[in-house]
């Protein structure tokens, strides 16, 4: 795990606020700038810098910038608290345990990577057996479906493992409601009872519950490699790190606890390649040797491992101006394709790619 | 070196190359394009601008271009780019300019949260600013222009800005905005103004933008303190009349036509609070332009 | 709704509050609401956000404030007001 990579402003920073602050120029300033607005982690740098005592080191009007993303980031945790009570509301009158997946668990628990994070849906588990429950629950409270094109809906519910989007009518919020943490046809199975065995309640609110520390890791982790979306790569290795940090003060035997975790719920994959990503971009402190890390059995085969550095590094670049945009249109393309194929049997693959592709906008 | 005493030629080169930098009110701004008519545009409706030098960080770098080499020929479309990002769907050509007037919007909405930012526009004169909030039909931006004629100083067509740490507006003097009938009726105030060519068939209809007076952009840096809040609404064959409006009422509207109020959150209520308090708030009915300078006139004097 | 009904504030939150004449607005950190209403509803608001009110101290505190009106003027705008506060979820009859 000691491959240099290139590193632009905003991995060095984020790597290193305390050093490299006191020594950015303007323009390292000015790319930090609009790598972190163009990766939605302004507001991480925001909340850094304030935390660290950094604004003094700032350019005057990127100071200006940061109260802006901070008050942004202030509002979005409110809603999000908010869209929480009101989803707890509905689905408490029917009795339905839930957990908060992602970003609601990490305000929930006010964990370190819930600071200085924008928030788009609300993600939460239900059981299989409540899935329909649940929906109906929800849409009696003001959600209502939002895929309405029968192919979608055939997509979401057959192969996906969460019920079409909801919408909340009046906050105009988007909610997903999933059974397990990943698709039923994906080739990877964690168990999702042993994940809610070990989900851990909120107090104030019986039945909402958030995965335990090592589960959200995992999660994270998972997560990372198996959405169609990375234009939000690099705010997902800053959850993954912010929770790997946290864990590893908190947590005692945490490293060991959650390779063992991972090897139970055969997550030790995806939580291979976090850790390598999130050590190789943002330095983030791992108390495994390579070689403990190979006697997990969790190492791909070399070849593997080299291609799936370059995708995803080059994913990983903000992709706004100079930077090849055409090639790294490819690699988002290819890691969208490859996200997708851990999701589906491959011949279900195409004909959705097509349809996504030829469809107009919505 | 202001921006009209820049050689086209050398203005063209830079806004292909490594852009031209401007400074819009608070902000700064880079700017690329290979599009034409761009060049010619800024020329005319910019040119009371400086130019600045690349020792001051850029708060949005704005590319407009042409989306594909294949579209270039048939029906020629114009893309608005933000930092890579692009947040609208490409347009014609031809309303490029518009365009980026849009987009200059757009990006100061959503990523100026050190304001309070209210769809208005905002015009001074003697120390106080006038807020006229851009309600659909309300004639703001003929209004707007008609009092900058009579040399009251235009902060901005568009929006207020307000600081939510002194309650202050600062001004972002910009090109105004003028729609179908009162683009005609704009020229005819005075000889001294500038309206740029109409475009037609813009999704607004017709759109002209006349240039903001050179005083007014000189005056960038200088802010201005609230003192009216007025709603204007132009009724053909209408007495001009000026009506008392509750501050409850006023400060509903006011939220409503604020792009991000929502966002500011409890800081929003409190900025907005001080400002309906010290404003004198008002209806305000309006056709003829004259009666209508002598009754905001009055209210400055009062 | 009836009259030995206590009512709650339907979220525990700050509530900003400027007052204008008889009109107030009032703005709820906790949902980010904004609303505009009489300056009595405001009153009445406020006064049940601060501990847990009856129907019966709100009308002595009404009957304080507007001593030019009727007892049944202020049962009919206590009991309506009520009922408005409870439709937009701002109070409720239910500790949560």
């Amino acid at each position: 795990m000691h491959e240099p990579i290139q590193q632009n402003c905003l991995t060095r920073f984020l790597r290193n606020p305390d050093d490299e602050a006191p020594n950015f120029s303007l323009n390292e300033w000015q790319l930090l700038f609009r790598e972190s607005r163009r990766t939605n982690l302004l507001c991480r740098i925001a909340y850094l810098t304030k935390q660290k005592k950094l604004l003094g080191y700032l350019p005057e009007r990127l100071r200006e910038h940061l109260i802006s993303a901070e008050l942004l980031a202030s509002t979005n945790l409110r809603s999000v608290k908010w869209e929480v009570i009101q989803i707890y509301k509905a689905l408490s009158e029917s009795k339905i345990p839930f957990a908060l997946l992602k970003g609601a668990a990490y305000v929930m628990r006010q964990s370190e990577a819930s600071h200085g994070r924008l928030f788009g849906d609300v993600d939460i588990l239900v059981r299989k057996e409540h899935l329909k429950e649940a929906e109906r629950a929800l849409i009696k409270h003001g959600w209502f479906g939002t895929k309405i094109d029968p192919y979608d809906q055939k997509y979401y519910r057959t192969w996906m493992h969460e019920l079409p989007p909801l919408k909340n009518l009046k906050r105009q919020t988007d909610l997903d409601v999933h059974h397990t943490i990943l698709p039923p046809t994906a080739t990877i199975k964690p168990d999702i009872h042993k994940i809610w065995q070990s989900s851990e309640p909120i107090p104030g609110y019986p039945g909402m519950y958030v995965l335990s520390p090592i589960d959200m890791v995992l999660h994270s982790a998972t997560h990372l490699f198996h959405e169609g979306s990375f234009d939000q790569g690099l705010r997902d290795i800053v959850d993954l790190d912010a929770l790997l940090r946290e864990g590893s003060q908190k947590i005692p035997n945490f490293w060991q606890e959650l390779m063992a975790r991972a090897e139970l719920l055969e997550l030790s994959r995806p939580l291979y390649y976090g850790l390598r990503y999130c050590k190789l971009l943002l330095g983030t402190p791992i108390a495994l040797e390579d070689c403990e890390l190979r006697s997990y059995k969790i190492a791909p085969p070399a070849l593997t491992r080299l291609i799936m550095d370059k995708l995803l590094l080059k994913a990983m670049t903000p992709n706004y101006i100079g930077n090849k945009p055409r090639l790294l249109g490819l690699t988002q393309f290819i890691l969208f394709v490859r996200s997708h194929y851990l999701r589906m049997p491959l011949k279900l693959l195409i004909p959705h790619l097509l349809r996504k592709a030829i469809k107009p906008d919505t | 070196m202001l921006l009209s005493a820049t050689p086209h030629q050398q203005l063209s080169d830079q806004l292909a190359g490594e852009g031209v930098n401007l400074k819009i009110g608070p902000f700064h701004i880079n700017l690329t394009s290979t599009l034409p008519g761009v060049a010619d545009n800024l020329f005319h409706l910019y040119g009371a601008y400086p130019i600045q030098s690349s020792t001051e960080l850029i708060d949005f770098y704005i590319q407009l271009k042409a989306p594909s080499a294949i579209r270039r020929w048939i029906r020629p479309q114009a893309t608005f780019s933000f930092d890579g990002h692009l947040p609208f769907k490409p347009l014609p050509q031809r309303q490029s300019f518009a365009m980026f007037e849009w987009g200059l919007n757009w990006c100061v909405a959503n990523n100026a949260h050190q304001y309070l930012v209210i769809h208005s526009a905002v015009v001074e004169k003697n120390g106080k600013a006038f807020i006229f909030p851009g309600t659909p039909g309300s004639g703001k931006s003929t209004l707007c222009a008609g009092l900058v004629s009579q040399g009251w100083r235009l902060l901005s067509d568009e929006m207020a800005l307000v600081s939510i740490t002194t309650g202050l507006i600062t001004p972002i003097p910009r090109p105004i905005s003028l729609k179908n009938e009162s683009i005609e009726i704009v020229k005819s105030l005075s000889n001294e103004l500038y309206v740029g060519k109409p475009i037609h068939d813009t999704a607004k209809g017709d759109v002209a933008h006349m240039r903001p007076p050179q005083s007014s952009v000189e005056k960038n840096d200088v802010q201005a303190t609230p003192a009216a809040v007025i709603f204007p609404k132009y009724r053909k064959g209408a007495h001009t009349e000026l009506s008392t409006l509750s501050k409850g009422r006023t400060f509903l509207k006011l939220a409503e036509n604020s792009f991000n109020y929502h966002i500011l959150g409890s800081m929003g209520f409190n900025v907005l609070t001080n400002l309906v308090e010290q404003c004198q708030c008002f209806n305000f009915t309006y056709q003829n332009l004259d009666e209508a300078y002598s009754t905001l006139g009055n209210l400055i004097n009062a | 709704m009836n009259s030995v009904d206590t009512f709650f504030i339907s979220h525990e939150t700050d509530i900003l509050c400027h007052q204008w004449g008889d009109e107030s607005v009032i703005y709820l950190p906790v949902s980010g609401e904004t609303h505009l209403m009489e300056a009595a509803a405001a009153e009445i608001l406020l006064t049940i956000a601060a501990a847990p009110t009856c129907f019966e101290q709100l009308k002595v505190l009404l009957t304080a404030t507007y001593q030019e009106t009727s007892e049944s003027e202020i049962n009919d705008y206590l009991t309506n007001t009520l009922q408005e506060l409870q439709n937009i979820d701002l109070v409720t009859t239910v500790r949560e």
